[in-house]
């Protein structure tokens, strides 16, 4: 049986100076300092609701009761309350980010990929993603032509531009066009976005910027103009191009933090005098703004300033001018937002997105309704997981 | 509640010990009681009763030891708190184990009743059958009152994840110790050291580890890290639980005695084993193998006695066969070297440090591993494979090269020397830096803690 060495913790004689005598008494109170600071600061501090960082609702307190209590429920939501309230929260997650990178070297960060100049990218190795049959069958039933404007995601052209390094498995551009493939196969015409670039999208951010959406309206008017010849492209003043103040840090800066992240984005966009004479309805009300830019001077890194345009995502929304160009059905999500306000300048627009409709929305019904020329679905390449809802509700 | 959770570490511990130092001393036990309660109750409320059931049985049963330890049925009270203690611990972590095995082994279809673990419960109940073995070996003298045992078995900083103190080690500390400065800051040092080996080491190299247990078809080289990082992490998990324990032991006047020592710079699985889970090696040594005729008896016997040992050693760490046959594993590597490894060990040392080494890392397959199948195909990915290396490989080096580099130099004695003889020669620098350096530790602890709840809600990637 081997013996093991029992011995007690090394013995702490008392202190040989003044001098270790106060660095003893130091380290005792600045312990009991911090952790009550933290402690104590977390319970004092008003609640906050959301977390800009994590762009999320955060933990709310807990009412106790004796079956939470013993069932040991309440103790794990006190745990993730007092978590997500906790002061400097914030600062220690950048704290943890800055580590990573800095003395670990780590050039990953929760799945993010830092490339050379900036571009944060997230490398992804998932199944091929299969269109449902509810596309074809929508195409069939819609009676109108039906396109789809089907933009590479910032991983498909990192992975053209060889970007992401060699020993990282990630196939998005296979199933890209495993999915453009599928909506041809559909009966569907493709608007082709290949020319985009990655200076086309945002350094920090999943999305296209304005110049990335400005070119994917040329190409949309393009070819949905053969079909219908009403659908003019209308140009924008180069000069009305505005810039964001402060820098724009999107959602995979969220994922790496700053420490990962540290140049940001200038978030760029037209002015609103560009788009006078459109109406913008959503949530029941007209005359909503087309560019807010209450989002472009929010203060805080992680404001989310892409919401500048049409303040974000809404069910339903129209946007119709004195335009001479076609009824258009938009079916789309975030990524179609900056091309948008391009488009109303050329086409009456009735504009889904299908993730924030009713249950029992019918896109089919609802083209017809609307009594739309043509439909474009808009939308980048990872909509894997969007494929669901499109066959409950195309 | 866990060491490494902001509640305790921010509202709990600051708490506990401002009130503990601030109150007479008559009343400092009776507050550390309810506070380990307390801690016990939050993350498992109804095992508290459980606990408090084993204490007052023990309680009982050690009080009936001392009245009559001249008269012959004093064995029969020592067996039955054995099979009552046994019994307990048998009922909750093992007996959906014991049921499954009879209806695999019989094809049986037994209910198999599905238990919750109480956290903890090998630990308390070790810990308690320590005090009765030790009050009938007069080696701890006998508690009348029950609060003072109670705050033995459930005091909270070596409750739920050890070390195993044994009653002897701190029967006096429980109504004559004092708490000192020196002592205290030291302990509040080795906290954060523990602390920071949890929170930094052992789940940075944990990530590592459980990112490539889940994957298939392993490269030589990919099991290899794999491994590596798997030993790093349940060593620095481990460890850093009894630094912290030991470290608030020193804060409250306790003091524990160490529990791990470096093992990975062991010679032989002998020596692995006396410097790794220190108070478990040496509860078993004493309360088993010694008992059974330790090496006082013929050799065939003391063969036999190991055999229990580690077989019992491997069913502590878990009800599976798994744990068993680690448990087994390295009983029999013990009785090789008792029988002549050993001595051929000896002769060439660092040939002997990278052989114990390889085999506590193929020990540690048993350990991590669910099945016996999966544990057969890791370590034929490790020295039989088909693909020597792949990009897999490549990404976990570059990705985490830095930290299982950090956490290898960490489990070597090497930064505890250099550090001590700095303090030592550098004076006040040194001293100041030692301060700085806990502090640092301390915040970089805590945001790694706060990071790993950090959870961007990023809807959609569209």
């Amino acid at each position: 049986m081997a013996q093991p060495i029992e011995r007690k913790p090394t013995e702490v004689g008392q202190p040989s100076s003044s001098f270790e005598r106060t660095m003893m008494w130091l380290t005792t109170i600045s312990f009991f300092v911090i952790l009550m600071t933290i402690g104590v600061g977390t319970i004092l501090r008003e609640d906050r609701g959301s977390s800009q960082l994590e762009n999320r609702a955060l933990a709310q307190s807990v009412e106790p009761t004796v079956q939470g209590i013993t069932s040991g429920d309440d103790m794990v939501k006190m745990e993730n309350y007092f978590t997500d309230q906790l002061l400097l929260r914030g600062t220690f997650v950048e704290m943890q980010a800055g580590l990573s990178k800095n003395v670990l070297r780590q050039p990953f960060r929760n799945g993010i990929y830092t490339a050379k100049d900036g571009y944060l990218i997230e490398p992804s190795q998932a199944a091929q993603p299969v269109v449902p049959d509810a596309f074809q069958q929508f195409t069939q039933d819609v009676g109108r032509p039906v396109f789809f404007a089907l933009a590479p995601s910032k991983t498909v052209i990192a992975e053209r531009d060889g970007i992401i390094p060699s020993y990282v498995a990630s196939n998005a551009e296979q199933r890209y066009e495993t999915m453009q493939a599928g909506f041809t196969k559909a009966g569907i015409t493709s608007i082709p976005l290949d020319a985009l670039r990655l200076s086309d999208y945002f350094k920090t951010d999943h999305h296209w910027n304005v110049d990335g959406a400005y070119q994917a309206y040329g190409e949309i008017i393009r070819t949905v103009g053969k079909i219908e010849p009403t659908l003019k492209k209308v140009e924008v003043d180069p000069e009305s191009k505005r810039s964001s103040e402060y820098p724009y840090f999107g959602s995979l800066a969220r994922k790496t933090t700053l420490a990962y992240a540290s140049t940001g984005d200038m978030i760029e966009y037209y002015d609103a005098n560009q788009f006078k004479g459109i109406d913008v309805c959503y949530d029941k009300a007209c005359g909503q703004p087309l560019i807010d830019e209450q989002f472009i001077k929010e203060e805080g890194d992680y404001a989310d300033r892409y919401e500048v345009f049409m303040r974000g995502n809404h069910g339903i929304l129209s946007m119709t001018s004195k335009t001479k160009g076609p009824k258009l059905l938009v079916l789309k999500d975030s990524f179609a937002n900056p091309v948008l306000p391009f488009l109303a300048k050329s086409a009456n627009l009735e504009v889904v997105d299908i993730r924030y409709v009713t249950k029992d929305f019918d896109a089919s019904e609802f083209a017809k309704q609307k009594n739309v020329d043509a439909i474009v679905f808009l939308h980048n390449a990872n909509i894997a997981g969007l494929m669901k809802t499109y066959q409950q509700k195309l | 509640m866990l060491f490494s959770s902001t509640i305790f570490l921010f509202l709990f511990l600051p708490i506990v010990l401002l009130v503990y130092h601030l109150l007479p001393r008559v009343f400092r036990n009776g507050w550390l009681l309810v506070a380990s309660l307390f801690f016990y109750a939050w993350g498992e409320p109804k095992f508290v009763l459980l606990m408090l059931t084993s204490i007052l049985i023990n309680y009982l049963f050690a009080l009936a030891v001392h009245t009559y330890r001249t008269r012959i049925g004093v064995k029969w009270i020592m067996f039955s708190m054995i099979a009552v203690n046994l019994g307990l611990l048998g009922w909750f972590k093992y007996s959906g184990f014991f049921v499954t095995s009879l209806n695999e082994t019989f094809q049986t279809s037994l209910f198999v009743p599905e238990v919750v673990l109480p956290i903890g419960i090998s630990f308390f109940t070790f810990q308690a059958m320590s005090y009765v073995i030790d009050v009938y070996r007069q080696a701890g003298k006998v508690q009348k009152n029950p609060l003072d045992l109670a705050l033995y078995i459930a005091l909270f900083p070596q409750l739920i994840a050890g070390p195993i103190v044994r009653y002897e080690t701190v029967a006096d500390e429980i109504n004559h110790r004092q708490e000192t400065l020196p002592e205290f800051a030291q302990g509040v040092r080795r906290f954060i050291i523990g602390l920071s080996k949890k929170l930094i080491l052992a789940n940075g190299c944990g990530q590592v580890a459980d990112t490539i247990f889940n994957m298939k078809d392993l490269s030589m080289g990919l099991a290899w890290i794999g491994i590596i990082a798997y030993a790093l992490q349940i060593y620095f998990d481990f460890s850093g639980y009894s630094d912290m324990a030991i470290g608030l032991g020193l804060m409250f006047g306790f003091h524990f005695l160490e529990n791990f020592n470096y093992p990975y710079i062991s010679k032989s699985v002998s020596e692995f084993w006396r410097r790794w889970h220190i108070s478990l090696g040496s509860w078993f040594r004493d309360y088993v193998y010694i008992p059974l005729g330790g090496n006082r008896v013929s050799p065939w016997k003391q063969y036999r006695n190991l055999g229990i040992v580690w077989m019992l050693t491997g069913l502590w760490h878990g009800a599976s066969w798994t744990f068993v046959a680690w448990g087994v594993y390295y009983g029999i590597w013990i009785m090789l070297e008792k029988a002549f490894l050993g001595k051929l060990l000896a002769r060439v040392p660092v040939f002997a440090t990278v052989w114990t080494l390889v085999l506590v890392l193929v020990g540690w397959v048993f350990f991590r591993a669910e099945t016996f199948p999966e544990a057969i195909t890791y370590i034929q990915a490790m020295f039989v494979p088909d693909v020597l290396w792949d990009d897999r490989a490549s990404y976990q080096l570059v990705q985490n090269g830095v930290i299982l580099t950090l956490a290898c130099f960490a489990a070597t004695p090497i930064p505890k020397r250099i550090g001590e003889r700095f303090v030592e020669s550098a004076g006040k620098v040194g001293q100041t830096v030692q301060y700085g350096y806990a502090m640092v530790l301390l915040f970089l602890a805590t945001s790694a803690l706060v990071a790993s709840t950090f959870n961007p809600f990023i809807y959609f990637r569209f």
